[in-house]
Formats: C-alpha cells, sequence, structure tokens
C-alpha cells in the first residue's frame, strides 16, 4: 500500500518545485499511481520534483521503473506509457548525466540499498535535509 | 483464450523456460550448485553457465534478474540470456559482457523492463574469480572457517536504461574452502507472515551454515530451507535465484 502526497514549493530563484511524498511500499501494484501523480503535477507547470522517500519503507525494481519514467517526464519528453512507451524512452533517455529536475530526499536503508545497487545514484541527486534540497533545484 | 487453454500455454513455457537453465558444471577441485523458483508459473530471473567459454581450466557464469514478474518478464530473460550468450564469446571480460549486452539491449528497444546482472570468470586452477556487476546483489564471499562473510562489491548500474553505462572487473581470490553465494533479491526481499523482509543476515546466516555443513548443495540447501522456514504462511512474492560457487577444501 502506497500513499502520496504532494506540496508546491518555489526555491529562491524562483522556480516552481514539487515535493512528491511517498509512504509505504513502492511496488508493482503501486508503481503506475506515482508516474501519474508526477504527470499531473508537471502538467500542472512544477519545473523540479523532489520524491521525498522518508517515509517509503519498501521499494522493489518497479520504484525503478518509475523513477526512469518520471525522470523522462519531467524533461519534456512524451508520458510513458509502462507497457509500450519504452522506444521514446530508450531514445531521449538519459544517458550518463545527472538528471537535475528529479532529485531524491532521505531514502531509508532499504530503499536506499536498492538505488545504491542498481546505479541510480549516479543518475539522480539524493538528499537528506528539504530544504537544501528544494533549493538546489 | 480459455483458461484451460492458457494454463496449458502457461505450462509450456515453464517448461521451455526451465529448459534454458543448464546442469551445473563439473570441474576439478570445485562444486557448483544452483536453484530458480519463480514466483508464478515463469519468472525474470535466470543463470547460466558457459563451458569453458575462454579454453581449458576457465568456467564463466551469469546471474541475472529481469524487473517485474510473470511472462513479460520471462520474454525478456529469454531474450537476455541469448544476447549475454552470444557477447560473451566476443567479450574481453566480464565488464565488456555486460557493457555489450547494455548496448544491445537499449538499442533494440524490446526492453519494456531492465535486468540487473552479475557476470564472473572462474579460473579453475589459481582460485581467481573476475566479475562485474550491473546493478546486481552483492555477492557473499564465506571463507573457509564459515565464521565470517563479506559482500563482495563492484559499482554498476542496471542493464536496459541508460545507452552509456561504464562497468569495471573486479578480481576475488578463492583459497581451498572459500564459497561464493550468488542471488537474486527475491531470496532476500521474501516476506514472511507479517510482511517482513529475510534480509541480509538472515541470508548469511543461513549461508555460513550451509558452508559449515557441505559443498555447494548443501549451502543452496540451507539458504532455501532457511527461506522456506521464514516464510511459512506467506506467498512467494519474488523470483528466487541462487548460485553457489565452492573451492573444495585442500
Amino acid at each position: 500500500m502506497l500513499q502520496i502526497a504532494s506540496e508546491q514549493e518555489t526555491t529562491p530563484g524562483g522556480k516552481s518545485v514539487a515535493v512528491i511524498s511517498l509512504s509505504g511500499e513502492l511496488d508493482a501494484a503501486s508503481f503506475g499511481d506515482v508516474i501519474e501523480h508526477a504527470r499531473q503535477l508537471i502538467g500542472a507547470g512544477a519545473q523540479g520534483l523532489l520524491l521525498d522517500m522518508t517515509e517509503l519503507a519498501y521499494m522493489g525494481s518497479s520504484g525503478i521503473f518509475a523513477l526512469h519514467s518520471i525522470a523522462m517526464l519531467v524533461q519534456g519528453e512524451s508520458p510513458p506509457d509502462p507497457e509500450q512507451g519504452w522506444a521514446a524512452l530508450h531514445t531521449a533517455g538519459p544517458s550518463s548525466e545527472f538528471v537535475e529536475q528529479l532529485k531524491i530526499l532521505n531514502p531509508q536503508p532499504q530503499v536506499d540499498r536498492v538505488l545504491e545497487r542498481t546505479g541510480m545514484k549516479r543518475f539522480f541527486e539524493v538528499h537528506t535535509d528539504r530544504t537544501q534540497a528544494v533549493a538546489s533545484f | 483464450m480459455e483458461r484451460d487453454g492458457l494454463d496449458s500455454e502457461l505450462a509450456i513455457a515453464r517448461r521451455i523456460q526451465l529448459s534454458l537453465l543448464p546442469a551445473c558444471p563439473v570441474a576439478p577441485g570445485w562444486t557448483f550448485d544452483a536453484k530458480y523458483l519463480p514466483a508464478r508459473e515463469v519468472g525474470g530471473d535466470f543463470y547460466d553457465f558457459l563451458y569453458h567459454a575462454r579454453g581449458e581450466g576457465r568456467l564463466e557464469f551469469v546471474i541475472g534478474d529481469v524487473t517485474g514478474k510473470g511472462i513479460p518478464a520471462a520474454l525478456m530473460m529469454a531474450h537476455s540470456r541469448a544476447v549475454l550468450r552470444s557477447e560473451a564469446h566476443h567479450a574481453g571480460g566480464p565488464a565488456d559482457v555486460l557493457m555489450r549486452a547494455n548496448r544491445i539491449l537499449t538499442e533494440d528497444r524490446l526492453a519494456s523492463l531492465f535486468l540487473s546482472g552479475l557476470y564472473a570468470r572462474v579460473d579453475i586452477d589459481s582460485g581467481v574469480v573476475t566479475y562485474a556487476n550491473a546493478g546486481h546483489d552483492r555477492p557473499l564471499l564465506i571463507r573457509r572457517d564459515g565464521a565470517t562473510h563479506v559482500e563482495l562489491d563492484a559499482p554498476g548500474v542496471i542493464l536496459g536504461a541508460f545507452r552509456s553505462i561504464e562497468l569495471a572487473d573486479c578480481v576475488v581470490q578463492l583459497h581451498p574452502g572459500d564459497t561464493l553465494v550468488f542471488y537474486t533479491d527475491g531470496v532476500t526481499e521474501a516476506r514472511d507472515g507479517y510482511g517482513r523482509l529475510f534480509g541480509d543476515e538472515r541470508l548469511a546466516q543461513a549461508a555460513r551454515a550451509g558452508t559449515a555443513a557441505g559443498e555447494a548443495q548443501a549451502v543452496t540447501r540451507a539458504i532455501l530451507d532457511a527461506v522456506a522456514d521464514f516464510a511459512t504462511g506467506a506467498a512467494q512474492s519474488d523470483d528466487l535465484t541462487l548460485v553457489v560457487v565452492q573451492r573444495r577444501p585442500a
């Protein structure tokens, strides 16, 4: 079971950043909800997304799929379809550089381990302080 | 398709998938064992042994985990295995095999899923194991005394997601009596009836107990028994795969 909440913040430089708080478990049953939530926030004008994982107890490999998909959305690519959209993602997908518009806050040990193991930390900034994280966009 | 027909197709798919998993190799001074337990009829985990792919005295193997479960993961598993097998014949080492496979998996655009994988080469005579890790769980090394274990660290990125990745070969020396345990996250993330995870420490305990009891087969048995005991009353939530490599005591 995953609960998703979001708040809008503004950086000192005037950028609109949406903080998405995830609580519970991000798995095959819930990853689509996170993508859809992010899609709506981006559509509403968010220029950056901060995924607050403080209360996220578990993330399976579906969470990696969600991160990759949201990274593409926030970079202005076509909304991905989890079943069919990967051609577009691979064409314009993140290469070896940081995805600057999507950052992660406070992953707990199990989640942090998944991020570390799968190499995702090479592509997304991970923060421990929310204020600093928002200001970094 | 009618339910009976679908069940029949799945049963065939399961047999085909299991046929892709090879028998464990036999090599003087070594024991190998591997187990694969899909959460459903078919799954996305796999292992493969490449017999003497680099000539006599060397043996290579891979363990992989496709994100997701069921039929989509099984199709990706079969494709990934074929790509890795093909690239193994051209590549210079484990990291090169995985990076070549990554290029193909991303360029093919067949991948609606990702693959984590660990590729290793064993030098039968010297005990040197060269390996590279593409976003996979770190293998456990249990030294002969059985009292200690270490996780073999190797930086890496999952395959199929990013076009350009850099992986590196790592080396570990296995002495007589040492054991390597390779696994997928279906082991550590097996859950009990309360939703708790099996975790790293239980895995290490079971693996150490297994090495005290015998050779590679005893280690897989000890781990699978420990997972089964822990998960009593809970459905298997993910595919589960183990590959155990032990250099026989002198």
